[in-house]
């Protein structure tokens, strides 16, 4: 629910809580008002006939009109007037009506009269219906008006607050030249909150090219006495007189200083997809890239004597070139690396948009939870780095391609849905 | 003919005004034991909410319907029609006005109900609201009853 329904809707609560008690009191003391008039009336009619006794008489015993009767009686009648709802019949239209009645005692001479005066109660009790009526009418457009106008003003007032969440929600620290800018409002409130937010995106943005350019900056250095380190062990592979043992631990200097190289090389690009620095991209058209990539891993699979069966649909994929290579790399590298040493397959399908990769290799499966996290590695393989799954998954989540691992028929099974990116598809 | 109807109108909304009571109390004994005791609102809490609502509302249109029926006061041939007919027109009236109220605070107790994320919450706003409409509902069935006894 967002702030300006629930703001109204508990406005409108109050409204109809206060309209329902005061239209309560509205009522009764319309009621008592009306009735009030309808007895007063009453009154100064007694006062009337008690005036024109005589000529309303005429010298009769009893006196009948239609709102007025006087009946001689014997009964001690107190002088004081009694108000009461009657109902009697209209002679007119023979119709019963409800009345108020004022009953009171005269005494003329040596007679006493019973005097009863009748108001109708048609028209007051119409009256209150009408008003009663009126004032729920009213009521009830108060309370839509209420909360239709709350919406309109809360609205306006808290268009600045709705900017800047706009703004926060649409800000992307990785998008480059975006200045944050926020106006100024007149609410002090939201200019407080404007100060507090463009200073934090601004520090967000410096930290994050802080970050870019450690990341950047370390890895270049790093390159470049790894280059030294192998360089050196070269030439000290090529001194004169060496004996094998000590080749083999040049050798293997060698071969971690290379690893090394290839992690730092990693870990700069994984930097890279996530600076948002592979913007470009090309058409790629995946069978022809998958038949390359083999070709170039012919010696390899050869060697470990590994068979690959191939099933491409004609697919093209947009994406960029690199990352493209990278993708496809480290999954037929995996799929050649982690197989086993003789007899081993490899099963490469292409379809409905879905590249599936499965390998051979191990009898057990993979930890899901953790095969795509940086550095875990579950074979002991020292060529292994542990973070090509990991690049793997930061492409996929680039681009948007649904990755997951399954172990079926004793083969681990890389499966990629690259429908968002199949030439209509875009990186969102 | 008129008449006929009318009867069988004020059979239906007495049949579903009665339904709807014990409802509405089963209803507000249950949002408030959920919210004081911090239960779980079920599928059956939303259906019975609903089924609440639904009711109100067909009780609206209703009394609408009967209250255009209620004869107007010159039309009475008895006393005893004319007796019952001050009380009762006065009463339609605050009966409407107030079962009206009454729906509304349904009305905005249910967008509440439906828009809260826990259930203690949606428990809370039944109770509030639905007992709102509650209250409304018998005072004015109070009010009626009072008037049947004392006279209006």
């Amino acid at each position: 629910m967002n702030l300006l329904t629930k703001t109204s809707l508990l406005i409108t609560t109050v409204a109809l809580t206060v309209l329902m008690a005061g239209g309560v009191i509205f009522f009764i003391s319309t009621k008592e008002m009306i009735n009030k008039q309808v007895d007063q009336e009453l009154i100064s009619e007694m006062h009337f006939v008690i005036r024109s006794f005589d000529n309303l008489v005429h010298g009769r015993d009893t006196v009948y009109y239609e709102d007025l009767t006087i009946i001689p009686t014997d009964e001690e009648i107190t002088p004081a007037a009694r108000f009461r709802d009657t109902i009697r019949l209209n002679v007119f239209d023979t119709k019963y009506q409800t009345y108020r009645m004022l009953v009171f005692g005269f005494r003329k001479g040596e007679n006493r009269y019973k005097i009863e005066l009748y108001k109708s109660l048609i028209d007051s009790n119409a009256l209150i219906e009408r008003v009663t009526l009126v004032w729920f009418g009213l009521s009830l457009f108060l309370i839509v008006a209420i909360y239709f106008l709350n919406k309109l003003i809360f609205k306006s007032t808290w268009k600045d607050f709705f900017e800047i969440l706009k703004l926060a929600e649409s800000y992307d620290v990785k998008t480059p030249h975006k200045k944050v800018s926020l106006k100024e409002s007149e609410i002090s409130e939201f200019s407080s909150l404007n100060a507090v937010i463009t200073q934090l995106l601004e520090r967000v943005e410096r930290d994050f090219n802080n970050q870019k350019e450690l990341t950047a900056n370390t890895s270049h250095e790093l390159q470049t006495p790894l280059s030294i380190i192998r360089m050196k062990a070269e030439l000290l592979l090529q001194t004169p007189g060496i004996t094998s043992e000590q080749a083999g631990l040049i050798s293997d200097i060698l071969a971690t200083t290379d690893r090394l190289s290839r992690l730092n090389k990693s870990l700069l690009t994984i930097s890279k997809i996530e600076n948002n620095q592979f913007r470009e991209t090309e058409k790629i058209n995946l069978p022809e890239k998958i038949r390359s990539l083999v070709g170039q891993f012919n010696d390899l699979i050869d060697d470990k004597g590994i068979s690959i069966s191939m099933n491409l649909e004609d697919t093209t994929i947009v994406i960029h070139p690199l990352l493209g290579d990278l993708l496809l790399v480290n999954l037929l590298g995996n799929a050649i690396l982690h197989n086993h040493d003789e007899n081993g397959r490899i099963v490469i399908e292409l379809k409905n948009n879905i590249l599936t990769i499965a390998n051979t290799g191990g009898n057990k499966e993979l930890d899901k939870e953790r095969i795509f996290k940086r550095y875990y590695r579950q074979s002991k393989n020292p060529d292994s780095s542990g973070i090509g799954l990991s690049i793997v998954k930061k492409i996929c989540a680039y681009y948007d391609i649904g990755l997951a691992y399954r172990f079926e028929n004793k083969m681990h099974s890389f499966k990629l849905d690259l429908t968002l990116v199949c030439t209509n598809g875009s990186r969102k | 003919m008129k008449s006929n109807l009318f009867e069988i109108f004020i059979l239906t909304h007495v049949i579903t005004s009665s339904i709807f009571l014990l409802l509405a109390i089963f209803v507000l004994w249950r949002s408030i034991t959920g919210w004081i005791k911090n239960l779980v609102f079920t599928p059956k809490d939303k259906l019975l909410d609903k089924v609440f609502l639904i009711l109100l509302y067909f009780e609206l249109i209703l009394g609408i319907v009967m209250f255009f029926f209620i004869k107007r006061p010159d039309e009475l041939s008895s006393i005893s029609e004319a007796t019952q007919n001050v009380s009762l027109r006065y009463w339609a009236i605050i009966h409407f006005s107030s079962m009206t109220f009454a729906l509304f605070f349904c009305q905005i107790g249910w967008i509440f109900i439906s828009h809260s994320k826990s259930s203690v919450s949606k428990f809370k706003y039944a109770s509030l609201y639905y007992g709102m409409a509650i209250i409304i509902t018998l005072t004015t069935l109070g009010i009626y009853v009072s008037g049947k006894f004392f006279g209006a």
